[in-house]
């Protein structure tokens, strides 16, 4: 088999799909409304759409309250299928390479349309931004990883969000109800996901632990992707309350336990925040926790890599992004004291004061 | 193209190469008196500051070394001793990290346009020996899972 050019691929690739839900009855359509924009989530069968769609739970329309599914327009639709449980094999380019290291990523972009391969996960994405279809194919939906799980289709949000001016930060956002809200930056072990989880359980409004969309427009704004959030062992160990949300609990004393807010925690879960600030968490051996302005230098460095990392394509541009970002909203160092219970508070405070 | 990573390095130098950064996969921005980079490849990040940041400027903008430790030299004339090492040794530093290189670039001269020290005389510190602050805390996360991008000809089957 050989694909003369990336949109044959695509093609083919929505025939695969299309065979796919056939041969398992059907695509069980999930409808969405992600970044203020209607988004359509069409798993064929029913693993796909029980291991991806929880994730995005907390975004999930009532088509008849908003007027029926006539009024839903979708600005991006998301196929999902999987061999194994379809029996509709799917070969493409990449498979037959060799990596250059297990864990290798493929990004390719040919005449507007992105594709990327995990190796290890054996997931293919691609994004064609003119027809706005994405797709994402796994050989096998029981292989899917609890972290690939908790944030599916991150490099498909990362492209189409792009396509309109913003990014997928690597950031938790949190904020009060009546006031604005903070971004939470920081990459592995920075603490953004225990302040997240701190913040929630204080009666915050929550818009992402990991993973957010941010854009420029009118304000900056961080929008909800997932509804999910990762603790450490010893985080869950100081909020008991949330290990019932549980759906995996890690198996070593350093792999994360993976939590889904949706329903238990829907009323705290918002579609987006308007952001006043950007906190910067850091582990101290302090008390309490004292939140202390700091540069804008000091934002792009926690922002950044963590960002850049997980970006496909287009990491200079994701940078000047940032740094126009860090220069316009107020950088803050948050450092968090020895009593968690002293954190929400402090930014509660902070927020009410600041913003 | 003749490319150095290393000019300065057993103290050898290189008056005629010009620098610049080494490719894409570094970026870099300047916040007031911080200089910010990140090296995409190693997932290391790095803060320069004060001369630091100054020779990070004038490398960037194709300067060779020796416009680079006159321009210096010229914004802290107080420090004229050092100035020649230090910054063949920064260069140095900043080569072994893949951030800069130095090569007979086609580009055009820029000698004209290199500036001085971004900040003003009044306000600029006596001249300290340029640091350049390393990070590799978020190391891991590139290289776990490394990105490589292919390019239009990356198409396996034509």
């Amino acid at each position: 088999m050989s694909w003369r050019d990336a949109r044959e691929l695509v093609d083919r690739a929505i025939r695969s799909f299309e065979k796919a839900c056939i041969a398992s009855g059907g695509s069980q359509d999930r409808h969405y409304r992600i970044c203020g924009r209607d988004c359509l989530f069409r798993p064929a069968g029913s693993p796909l759409a029980s291991l991806l769609a929880p994730a995005l739970a907390h975004l999930e329309c009532d088509l008849k309250a908003a007027g029926g599914a006539n009024r839903f327009t979708p600005e991006l639709t998301i196929l999902a299928w999987d061999s194994a449980s379809t029996g509709i094999p799917f070969d493409h380019p990449w498979r037959r390479r060799p990596p250059a290291t297990p864990r290798d990523i493929i990004y390719h972009r040919q005449d507007g349309i992105r594709f990327l391969y995990n190796f290890a996960g054996g997931t293919l994405s691609f994004f064609d931004e003119s027809r706005r279809i994405a797709g994402y194919w796994v050989e096998a939906a029981d292989t899917l990883s609890f972290v690939e799980c908790a944030s599916p289709f991150r490099a498909v949000f990362q492209w189409w969000i792009r396509g309109w001016g913003g990014l997928l930060v690597h950031a938790a956002a949190a904020g009060l109800e009546d006031a604005g809200g903070v971004l939470i930056p920081g990459g592995e072990g920075a603490g953004k996901s225990t302040v997240a989880a701190l913040c929630l359980r204080h009666g915050f409004r929550l818009a992402g632990d990991d993973y957010i969309g941010l854009t420029p427009n009118p304000a900056w704004r961080a929008d909800s992707l997932y509804c999910s959030l990762k603790l450490t062992p010893e985080s869950m160990a100081w909020m008991p309350d949330l290990a019932g949300l549980a759906r995996q609990i890690g198996r070593s004393s350093t792999e994360k336990a993976v939590l889904y807010l949706a329903p238990a925690y829907r009323k705290a879960l918002v579609s987006g925040l308007d952001l006043q600030a950007v906190l910067i968490p850091r582990v101290t051996g302090r008390d309490g926790t004292v939140i202390r302005p700091t540069s804008p230098a000091e934002g792009i460095r926690a922002l950044a890599p963590s960002t850049l990392y997980v970006q496909a394509g287009e990491r200079n541009a994701a940078f000047e992004f940032l740094s126009d970002f860090v220069r316009r909203v107020p950088c803050y160092v948050m450092e968090l004291g020895r009593d968690l219970a002293s954190v929400p508070p402090a930014i509660e405070d902070f927020i009410r004061r600041t913003c | 193209m003749e490319a150095s990573r290393g000019n300065a390095e057993g103290g050898k130098r290189s008056p005629g190469l010009r620098y610049r950064t080494s490719g894409p996969h570094v970026v870099h921005d300047r916040f007031d008196d911080e200089v910010v980079v990140i090296n995409l490849k190693t997932g290391c990040y790095f803060g320069l500051r004060e001369t630091a940041a100054d020779i990070w400027d004038l490398a960037t903008v194709g300067g060779t070394q020796d416009e680079i430790i006159a321009s210096i030299r010229a914004a802290y004339p107080e420090s004229a001793e050092d100035v020649e090492k230090d910054v063949a040794a920064f260069l140095s530093e900043l080569s072994a990290e893949d951030l800069v290189l130095a090569d007979l670039s086609d580009l055009p001269s820029s000698a004209g346009s290199i500036r001085g020290p971004h900040s003003p005389p009044d306000q600029r510190r006596p001249f300290s020996a340029p640091k350049l602050a390393k990070y590799d805390d978020q190391k891991e996360l590139l290289l776990l899972d490394p990105i490589h991008e292919v390019g239009e000809l990356g198409w396996p089957e034509k």
